[in-house]
């Protein structure tokens, strides 16, 4: 019993030591911080480990590109587009069959013809959806455009081993974010080759909508910095976070590199 | 008691570890364009002959501009005043008459930096399109921290003196924007694959001439010989650089202009070779069965681009010209015919033309064979492509054919994205092998 009193004596004895010890230092780098001005605390960029997220690419080049850089550069715009106006075709489709109803009841009705002529009208709206898509985009000459090459197809993109879904859930979250950026992402032209990179903070609300930005990692240019944050803002809102990810989300865990 | 120590330090070492953050890389950023406004002078107190020199002064200004269509939108007839104008950045310009000479006082005002440039210049009247592209370039330079090419010229070979019997292709100097033309040699035979040297003082040729050799048995051979030669503008001197039996062509300088590296194919296949200007020392860069030439070189000389057909057929490669045959790389691996690979001047694209359907368009690859894009569609046969000094431009020659026997080729300039800028001659012959200088 002695015995055993006497190791629990010692054990506590030793760790006041240990604290009094590590409270004294941190006091001392505490002070010392005050006087030097350079703080050892709340500079935490300095202790974060950083994991860059950069998607890969690979394109195999099986003939020369068809298309030119300006080509592919409206494509951009009219894929954007086509994928707008998907949902407001349907009822369109709705409305002209209720026109034909109409027509219809005033002359004779017959259900055959009346049904016949309900697949005939909706075999000519896909027609006229076709044709539709074929003025913006031909979507044969995409499908040839991919198979010669062109297009660069995304190649899986380098992550790290994930813990959990969660983190699973909020790196795939995290990478849909560069597209959106991007098209914001602007620079003047005497700022765009100078090599400078900062790292932007951003905290998302539940319903996407960005609501706070912080600038990370400075790139010492207060007008790239500037630009950067625009770019975010202009960007928001973000796709709805999952319940899983939102403390992170909101948490500001969220970190976009310019360019990096 | 132990528990609650426990705890603490847990805590402690918590607050401490390593916290990791994923960073989203959002990539290289897009350029934006600004608004310039140019304020215009007052200049009724000048005579009539000088005050539209004066007007043309803006309209070459605003013509040096639109070539940059990507970073800048001009605006030169602004009404507005000056505090009520959004644009970034704002040129005022303003008359003064000084002890006889007219000065133009010209300040550069940027909405975020302030005053950028504020300079009182005086007016050239007798050369008012030199006086002008000054201007653009001062204005400019205050915006980009850059040089522009607004004092570049263009080196150009046209058919224009051909009579119909023989063909004649002279050596052809003028501004960047086509203006100014100027013929430099008078050779009265037919030149190929010219090059201006760095200091725009001399210009290196290949010109196909006869060449008599003796046989064995007495007889007398003229044969033809494609020699190479350096060509002072100034003093109109010719020096023979290199005239060994084939083709001596294809010449192009380093960045100091002392040493060239060309084409020579004296052992019956061409391979490319470095030549001393001051020793004419010969080195040899490639050694292949197969043909190696149109050597291109970046601006430290680490690396040469070249076509070689080694592959069976003609593709780009690029290599270390420090030593023979040294880190070849293949950087082409499409395309039926590609031809003339040119570097930008930072080394780190090529920009080439390649034979599809039945005719050339310009691409541009990355000099490690990566990012392959088209620059030219539609637009007749694009060859001959050639870097601006600043990197932004690329200009090329483009043929249209008219009928079975007849058929343009001008000089056009596009941005280095393929956007086609201007067409730069018109009406001068068929035109060949543009060459950018450096502003002079």
């Amino acid at each position: 019993m002695n015995y055993v009193e006497t190791v629990d004596d010692k054990f506590t004895q030793n760790i006041f030591k240990a604290l009094i010890g590590h409270f004294l230092l941190i006091l001392f780098l505490y002070l010392l911080s005050l006087i030097l001005g350079y703080s050892f605390f709340s500079d935490s960029n300095k202790n974060v480990k950083i994991e860059i997220i950069q998607s890969a690419v690979r394109v195999d080049l099986v003939a020369m590109p068809e298309l030119t850089v300006q080509e592919l550069k409206k494509i951009d715009l009219t894929e954007t587009t086509i994928k707008d106006p998907e949902p407001e075709v349907k009822p369109e489709v709705k409305n002209e069959t209720s026109e034909v109803e109409f027509k219809k009841v005033d002359k004779k009705v017959d259900l055959k013809n009346l049904l016949s002529n309900f697949s005939n009208k909706e075999i000519v709206k896909k027609d006229k959806s076709k044709k539709e898509n074929k003025k913006s985009i031909d979507n044969e000459k995409l499908r040839k455009l991919i198979l010669q090459g062109n297009i660069v197809s995304e190649g899986s993109s380098t992550v790290g081993t994930t813990a959990s879904l969660g983190a699973e859930e909020f790196i795939r979250y995290i990478q849909g974010l560069p597209d959106i950026v991007r098209p914001n992402w602007k620079l003047p032209s005497y700022l765009i080759d100078q090599n400078l990179r900062c790292r932007i903070k951003v905290f998302v609300a539940s319903n996407g909508r960005v609501i706070r930005v912080e600038v990370f990692e400075s790139s010492g240019d207060k007008e790239f910095d500037a630009k950067a944050i625009e770019a975010v803002k202009l960007s928001s809102p973000f796709p709805i976070p999952s319940k899983e990810i939102l403390v992170r989300v909101t948490s500001g865990q969220i970190i976009l590199g310019f360019p990096l | 008691m132990k528990f609650l120590l426990c705890t603490f330090l847990m805590l402690l070492q918590i607050a401490y570890a390593q916290e990791t953050v994923t960073v989203v890389a959002v990539g290289e950023a897009e350029q934006d364009t600004d608004v310039i406004s140019l304020i215009k002078g007052d200049h009724s107190k000048l005579n009539a002959s000088q005050s539209k020199m004066i007007d043309n002064f803006y309209k070459i200004i605003e013509s040096d501009f639109s070539f940059y269509t990507q970073q800048f939108k001009f605006e030169s007839n602004v009404t507005t005043s000056e505090s009520d104008l959004k644009s970034r950045f704002i040129i005022l310009t303003k008359f003064n008459k000084n002890n006889d000479r007219f000065q133009l006082s010209l300040n550069v005002k940027d909405k975020v930096k302030g005053l950028i440039l504020s300079e009182d210049l005086d007016i050239d009247f007798t050369n008012i399109r030199a006086f002008s592209h000054n201007v653009s370039n001062k204005v400019y330079k205050s915006i980009t921290g850059k040089e522009s090419i607004f004092q570049t010229r263009i080196l150009f070979i046209s058919d224009k003196t051909s009579t119909r019997k023989t063909m004649r292709k002279e050596i052809y100097l003028m501004d960047f924007d086509g203006e100014n033309i100027e013929r430099v040699t008078h050779k009265n035979s037919i030149i190929i694959s010219p090059v201006i040297s760095p200091d725009s003082k001399k210009v290196l040729y290949s010109v196909i001439e006869d060449k008599w050799t003796k046989t064995s048995t007495g007889q007398i051979n003229k044969t033809q010989n494609i020699n190479l030669h350096l060509y002072d503008i100034e003093t109109k001197a010719e020096r023979m650089i290199s005239n060994l039996n084939g083709i001596n062509s294809g010449g192009i300088f380093n960045k100091t202009g002392d040493q060239i590296y060309l084409t020579i194919s004296n052992q019956d296949n061409a391979d490319i070779y470095k030549v001393d200007l001051k020793t004419l020392k010969k080195t040899k860069i490639t050694s292949h069965f197969s043909d190696d030439v149109d050597p291109h070189i970046n601006a430290d000389e680490s690396l040469m681009t070249f076509l070689s057909g080694r592959p069976g057929k003609a593709m780009i490669y690029t290599l270390d010209p420090t030593g023979l045959e040294k880190s070849v790389k293949r950087i082409s691996f499409v395309g039926d015919f590609n031809a003339a690979p040119r570097f930008n001047p930072d080394g780190t694209e090529i920009v080439f033309s390649s034979w599809v359907d039945n005719r050339f368009d310009i691409y541009r690859i990355g000099s490690d064979g990566r990012n392959l894009v088209r620059l030219t569609k539609n637009f007749g046969s694009n060859e001959e492509p050639w870097y601006s000094p600043d990197g932004q431009f690329i200009v090329f020659t483009s043929q249209r054919v008219i009928s079975s026997k007849k058929a343009v080729q001008d000089i056009y300039i596009m941005n280095r994205e393929g956007e086609i800028i201007k067409k730069i001659t018109g009406d001068f012959g068929k035109v060949y092998t543009p060459r950018w200088s450096n502003p002079i």
